[in-house]
């Protein structure tokens, strides 16, 4: 008798596909919809997840844009201290598709941020990336100033951008209720005052971020089309404002981010899924990918993630050159393993436990 | 006859030299000085490219002279043995200038060019960065002469003057010469905490010496204290010190090691 699962390939089932496997190969999980050739210009944002995305891609045979690097003569661990060179521009940490959304739409001029400059003992802090200048600026004229030559850059990605790179960090965000403008963190954790009036808990519901996502989609076609590659952290939650176990909240928002993916792949031809978070979360792999807070992911991990992504698109990794080239790597490596959650604003929620 | 001073440093020390040796300087009455300068290519351990904008090393380009083994053999080389107080004069040979400067160009304009992909830097971003080089670079520096002696350090004779082009203010927050003051105050501030750190006396440059509230850079360009060349030709060098300026940090450093008042 004739059977749909008789011809299925051993992947199709979990005790080949997943079983059997070698708990650290995460065997065949990727299979591009679509090759990312070497010419073509890549952008990266997203929650600090996406930061070892952005590494792992700019060791590769690949054009990474970076449209605001530091000054050359900068040391790369303090530049990244500042922001710089972790994503494609210096936007900090895009957790949310709203977050994203919205700095498309500011760039081009359709979106104006409320409560967009925060203080913190005289100095003032850009509301939509406090993190990128530890110490703030000297005035709210000065934080003006500098957003406004960063949207200036914004538009330069979007414009020269082939391939976007982003990954879903959170649903859980903080958002300014009369204008709607979303901060990628709580007033009051890096600079500025928290008014409840004012300021609101939003978790985004998976209609929510659908809609933010496609809108932001057809938004960056509408200067030139170009393809999405959408991945989910598997970084879970520092905490969580929503009044669950943080365990659950996490849940909760790593479901709605993966299965928007996973329908966005579905219904767009020019966006692609890559399965980080299943690579990094797989049971077969025991939490062997997770550092001992149960939350950071190892080096491994995230090495074993981006090979599989470079693998699978013949983006093998370019070995670094030497003399100084390698040095300067070999700072941002070191950085970046001594102080993974530095870069990260979320993690600052840590701090409050 | 008073201490004894040895200058050690780039050709700008060699250029207070010829002040000294030259009919300008009254003599031995206040203090004797010995001289030892290499020039910048010989120098530093570090190099800047202006072009790569990176810090390099002399490894691909091993110097000929090594300081230290010059200071081993320093008797074949008239270097007086146990000065009384061992100066280094830094110079500008340490990639530090030209470091700075570039960085300065991004606090004011970002890129080089218009659309060049380098944000503009703000002035905690410039502190953090300009800390780093001049810590990098001065330390080596004096390690070359240190020898467990107390040392007096002076930076560099010249301060970050205006190389970039004039623009109008940025956003309505910063001009040129704003910018660069602000950034010579901040190396200043970074200079006095790096010495402090490593334990040694720093004098300052002496502020009448600083455009625009004393020397000009053309007062600075009159009266060349190297005025031949190695070949004995008139040379009228507008590079380095000029008398005035030589004269100017002769007596900060008499007053500054109680050799002489500083009025006298």
């Amino acid at each position: 008798m004739a059977n749909p699962y008789e011809s299925l390939p051993d992947d199709a089932f979990w005790r080949t596909g997943v079983a059997a496997r070698d708990p650290l190969d995460p065997g065949n999980l990727y299979q591009p919809k679509f090759a990312i050739e070497p010419k073509k210009r890549i952008a990266t944002a997203g929650s600090c997840f996406a930061q070892h995305v952005g590494r792992a891609l700019k060791s590769a045979d690949v054009k990474m844009l970076d449209v605001e690097p530091a000054p050359r003569v900068a040391d790369p661990a303090i530049a990244a201290r500042f922001g710089y060179g972790l994503f494609s521009a210096r936007y900090g940490n895009i957790y949310t598709a709203r977050q994203l959304l919205q700095l498309a739409q500011e760039a081009y001029g359709e979106f104006t941020p409320a409560n967009a400059i925060w203080e913190r003992d005289g100095r003032y802090f850009d509301a939509l990336r406090p993190g990128v200048e530890p110490e703030g600026l000297g005035s709210p004229e000065e934080v003006m100033a500098h957003r406004a030559k960063h949207l200036e850059a914004v538009r330069l990605l979007f414009k020269r951008c082939d391939v976007f790179v982003f990954t879903f960090g959170l649903t859980e965000t903080w958002c300014h209720e009369e204008s709607g403008t979303v901060y990628p963190m709580a007033p009051g954790v890096i600079a500025g005052d928290w008014n409840p009036d004012e300021t609101v808990f939003r978790n985004l519901t998976y209609e929510d971020v659908m809609r933010d996502f496609c809108a932001f989609r057809r938004l960056l076609d509408s200067v030139r089309p170009r393809r999405y590659v959408v991945t989910v952290s598997p970084v879970p939650l520092t905490a969580t404002a929503s009044g669950k176990h943080v365990e659950v909240a996490t849940t909760h928002s790593k479901a709605i981010l993966r299965a928007v993916c996973g329908q966005l792949a579905e219904r767009f031809r020019n966006v692609d899924y890559f399965p980080s978070y299943e690579i990094i979360t797989s049971i077969n792999a025991r939490g062997a990918y997770y550092a001992e807070n149960a939350r950071s992911v190892t080096t491994r991990g995230v090495e074993t993630a981006m090979t599989l992504f470079l693998n699978a698109h013949g983006l093998a990794p370019v070995a670094p050159a030497s003399g100084t080239d390698l040095s300067e790597d070999e700072k941002l490596e070191r950085a970046f393993e001594e102080a993974d959650d530095l870069f990260c604003d979320e993690a600052l929620l840590e701090k409050f436990r | 006859m008073g201490p004894s001073f040895q200058i050690l440093g780039t050709s700008h020390a060699g250029s207070w030299k010829d002040f000294v040796e030259g009919d300008d300087w009254p003599g031995e009455d206040y203090a004797r000085f010995s001289f030892f300068s290499l020039s910048g290519k010989y120098f530093g351990d570090l190099t800047y490219d202006i072009e790569t904008g990176r810090f390099g090393t002399f490894e691909e380009d091993p110097p000929a002279i090594v300081v230290e083994k010059l200071l081993e053999n320093n008797e074949s080389l008239n270097v007086p043995v146990d000065p009384d107080v061992p100066v280094v004069f830094l110079g500008v040979h340490d990639g530090r200038e030209k470091a700075l400067e570039c960085l300065l160009f991004h606090r004011l304009h970002g890129g080089k060019e218009p659309g060049d992909d380098v944000a503009l830097i703000s002035e905690p971003f410039f502190r953090t960065v300009a800390r780093d080089i001049v810590f990098a670079t001065l330390s080596d520096h004096v390690k070359n002469f240190r020898d467990g002696q107390n040392t007096i350090v002076i930076p560099k004779p010249r301060r970050l003057t205006r190389h970039f082009h004039s623009k109008p203010k940025f956003a309505g927050l910063l001009d040129a010469d704003e910018a660069l003051a602000e950034a010579n105050a901040i190396i200043d501030e970074i200079i006095k905490e790096w010495a402090r750190g490593e334990g040694v006396e720093l004098i300052m440059q002496p502020k009448e010496t600083i455009d625009p509230n004393g020397m000009t850079k053309e007062e600075y360009r009159k009266e060349p204290t190297h005025k031949l060349n190695a070949a004995g030709e008139l040379f009228e060098d507008t590079a380095h010190m000029n008398v005035e300026f030589a004269k100017l940090m002769i007596e900060e450093l008499l007053a500054h090691t109680g050799s002489r008042g500083k009025d006298a």
